[in-house]
């Protein structure tokens, strides 16, 4: 079944298997990949084993879960860092001037980006993190959920990617009407990288800063599952968890939708 | 090579006496390159500035530098952008920019690497008259890398052909076109549709409504001799003469060998 | 001598040229603000709960942090778009500095400069002129001079890094994706003081990638941070010196394979 506005299964997958076969070309950029992953996670284990040195019991968990969280953070990045998003592609037909040829396509601008995204992260997923996160268990002290756990933690990053998309997308819709974006993109990724708690747990955060970290979006993308996976949300907690993830993709998905038909309507006037 | 920028990998090149590659420093001094696709100026500084640097680069001396911007702005008509950034400027203008900034040091050779694509009829006329200015005055020898055919007609008086480092032809262009573009073409439109018909010495090559293409050999018939003759039978309304494209004639220089 | 005029009137140019967009300047200060805010309001936080990392306390990174942003500034400004070079030898336009009688590195370095580095120095000055305050440094012109000369030492071991990283560029064609890894993990070395990792790590960024002798090794030595400071941790300014020469040999033998492979 075929929607007028192009979005279906089949589609999608047609996306999906494209974007498949264009990422496993770039096998340099992929191993170099892998060294930095390794290094990373090699190098945060050591980070917080000289912090509780001194402090064993500040962090509110214990080390072994703490070096989990690090290293998983660290693992995701392949697929929750905002440089592969949809936005990267928007922005290089902005910078080329043929962004109206994607927006002028039969087809739903969002679910075009949507599926061209999901099949790069598909693949990121299975060759850069599902390696990342085997060699993380055996070489840098992953430590394996409980059952629920890592049920929840799948559903969690589910969601995760999502959210991540649509911040990803309002911020390629808004490359299309400022010039400055190469310096709006910087400032966002280290806001998240702040309020994502991906280096840095937020339940570790001063008060005052953790109460702005609760009410963002960001926490949704590294902090919610991967909070889940090392057992701080169980229970009741993790359905709540899951709920604010979800209640963020509602919210961003009709912010993105009213976005991008004012961004449309402006581009097509304008030229661009 | 001749630029100083390759490196030849057997038997030797030389410049005016110079070895490009060698000597790179002082080939430079004594050429002056237009890279026709890709600009040698600084974007986002008005002209004029990148002018100044290329004075500074050049070590050219203040006269010198002085006569010759007064010369060429003028001749290019460079005087309404010389105080605009290269990235506001047309095609056109750019590559006149970039022949101007190539000529400041009073080259004794200047490289232009195919310098016309692109740029519109009005603005490759200008170019082609420059140049041939620019050669006849100051005695400035003009290589020229081209596909297109116009500007070696207007410019060339020597003519190099080279396929895979292999020498193919070289002498003036009269003579090649003589000899490797014999075939010329005839477009007849008449008054009427007509039928199909035999001229001697040409041959109909294609049809279409009241119009034909006939092609005939150089040194067998003249294009009037052909339209006294066909005109006899039928009026005729318009004509068009096309000569052999660089391509066809390359093509055939290649099957001649 | 002829080539500082020349590139002189180069950086003239340049600044002329970046003038031109005012926004875009005020915005780079701006995010650059806010990067290296987050960075250190993230270490801040880990020291808030944890109090030391090592025997480095919250003033102590903060000197370490903002050595490294000092030298980082200088070498941002005028050495930034060295990443520039993999796009100029794959789209060609690197043969117009060989077709001038010029020196092809100075103009390439001249070509371009960067107002992120000011960003970055100006959070090295507050954070030191802060930290310095905090530790309550009292340092004699010997010192004054020494930590002067590391400063510009950092910078020209990171400009001798991103130098042989872009000259790779003239073997693979294509480097800058290496060179952003490399980056990326330096990032995480300057900012933690270098004895918390494993010894492989220590050799490694100490011999090989020597990125702790732009940042960790001066300040262990101005801030008396190891119990016996070694000679060879003072050697900051020979690490720079030699990676410079190792960096333009590079330079000129890829220069010189760019000329005979017919690109």
């Amino acid at each position: 079944m075929r929607a007028s506005n192009g979005i279906s299964l089949r589609t999608g997958a047609a996306f999906l298997r494209n974007e498949f076969y264009n990422m496993s070309i770039y096998r340099v950029s992929f191993w170099l990949n892998f060294i930095y992953t390794f290094l990373m996670m090699y190098s945060v284990g050591y980070v917080w084993r000289a912090l509780y040195a001194a402090n064993p019991s500040v962090a509110g968990v214990p080390l072994p879960q703490m070096i989990s969280y690090a290293v998983l953070g660290v693992a995701l990045e392949a697929i929750l860092h905002p440089r592969n998003g949809p936005q990267r592609y928007i922005m290089e037909q902005v910078r080329k001037g043929t962004i109206e040829m994607d927006i002028m396509k039969p087809i739903d601008f969002q679910f075009y980006m949507l599926a061209k995204n999901m099949g790069g992260i598909s693949v990121r997923f299975l060759f850069l993190v599902l390696p990342s996160l085997i060699a993380a268990f055996f070489l840098f002290s992953l430590e394996l959920p409980s059952l629920p756990a890592f049920l929840g933690f799948l559903c969690s990053l589910v969601f995760s990617v999502i959210v991540s998309f649509f911040l990803n997308f309002i911020l390629g819709l808004l490359s299309m009407v400022t010039m400055n974006i190469r310096n709006i993109n910087w400032g966002y990724n280290a806001l998240l990288r702040f309020f994502s708690g991906q280096m840095v747990p937020l339940w570790i955060f001063p008060s005052a800063l953790g109460v702005i970290s609760d009410i963002l979006p960001f926490r949704c993308i590294y902090s919610i599952p991967m909070s889940i996976y090392i057992g701080n949300y169980a229970g009741l907690d993790m359905l709540g968890a899951l709920g604010i993830q979800f209640a963020w993709i509602l919210v961003l998905w009709l912010a993105s939708r009213l976005l991008m038909k004012r961004v449309f309507t402006r581009v097509m006037i304008q030229g661009g | 090579m001749l630029s100083g920028i390759l490196q030849p990998t057997s038997g030797s090149v030389t410049v005016n006496g110079i070895r490009p590659f060698d000597q790179r420093m002082e080939n430079a001094r004594q050429i002056g390159v237009v890279f026709g696709q890709k600009t040698q100026l600084w974007w986002d500084v008005p002209l004029i500035e990148s002018y100044r640097l290329l004075k500074e680069i050049y070590r050219i001396d203040s006269d010198t530098y002085q006569k010759n911007l007064d010369r060429y702005v003028p001749m290019l008509g460079l005087e309404e952008v010389i105080n605009k950034p290269v990235r506001q400027m047309s095609l056109g203008q750019r590559v006149k920019s970039d022949i101007c900034a190539a000529l400041l040091h009073d080259p004794k050779i200047l490289f232009l690497d195919e310098p016309t694509i692109g740029v519109d009829v009005v603005s490759k006329k200008y170019l082609h008259d420059f140049i041939s200015e620019v050669n006849r005055e100051k005695g400035t020898t003009v290589l020229l890398t081209t596909h297109d055919m116009g500007d070696i007609e207007k410019l060339c008086s020597r003519v190099v052909v080279i396929d895979s480092g292999h020498l193919m032809y070289d002498g003036d262009l009269e003579s090649m076109v003589q000899k490797f573009g014999s075939v010329r073409s005839l477009m007849i439109e008449f008054e009427e549709p007509v039928g199909d018909f035999h001229v001697e010495n040409a041959q109909l090559t294609k049809s279409e409504g009241s119009r034909k293409w006939f092609s005939f050999q150089r040194d067998e018939a003249t294009p009037m001799e052909l339209l006294r003759s066909i005109g006899d039978k039928f009026p005729i309304k318009d004509i068009e003469i096309i000569e052999p494209d660089i391509e066809g004639i390359v093509r055939n220089l290649y099957e001649s060998k | 001598m002829r080539n500082i005029r020349l590139y002189g009137q180069f950086i003239r140019v340049a600044v002329l040229g970046k003038v031109q967009y005012k926004a875009d300047f005020l915005v780079g200060i701006v995010s650059v603000l806010i990067l290296n805010a987050v960075n250190l309001s993230l270490i801040g936080i880990l020291v808030y709960n944890f109090n030391t990392l090592g025997n480095w306390n919250i003033w102590d990174l903060l000197f370490l942090y903002s050595f490294w942003m000092l030298s980082r500034g200088i070498y941002g400004v005028f050495f930034w778009h060295l990443s520039d070079l993999e796009e100029m030898i794959v789209s060609g336009t690197f043969d117009a500095y060989l077709v001038r009688p010029a020196s092809p590195f100075l103009q390439f370095i001249g070509k371009d400069i960067s107002y992120t580095g000011v960003g970055d120095f100006l959070v090295g000055v507050l954070g030191f002129i802060l930290a310095a305050a905090q530790i309550g440094l009292h340092w004699h012109i010997g010192q004054w001079v020494y930590f002067a000369i590391c400063v510009l030492s950092g910078a020209l071991i990171q400009v001798a890094i991103n130098w042989i990283g872009a000259s790779l560029c003239f073997w693979t064609t294509r480097s800058n994706a290496a060179m952003y890894i490399t980056e990326r993990f330096t990032v995480l070395m300057q900012q933690y003081p270098v004895n918390i990792f494993g010894r492989y790590f220590q050799i490694f960024v100490t011999c090989f990638l020597p990125v702790a002798f732009i940042n960790y090794y001066p300040s262990v030595v101005l801030l008396g941070k190891a119990a016996e400071v070694q000679l060879w941790q003072y050697g900051a300014p020979v690490v720079a010196f030699l990676l410079l020469a190792i960096a333009a040999f590079i330079w000129s033998k890829g220069v010189k394979r760019y000329a005979g492979t017919g690109n």
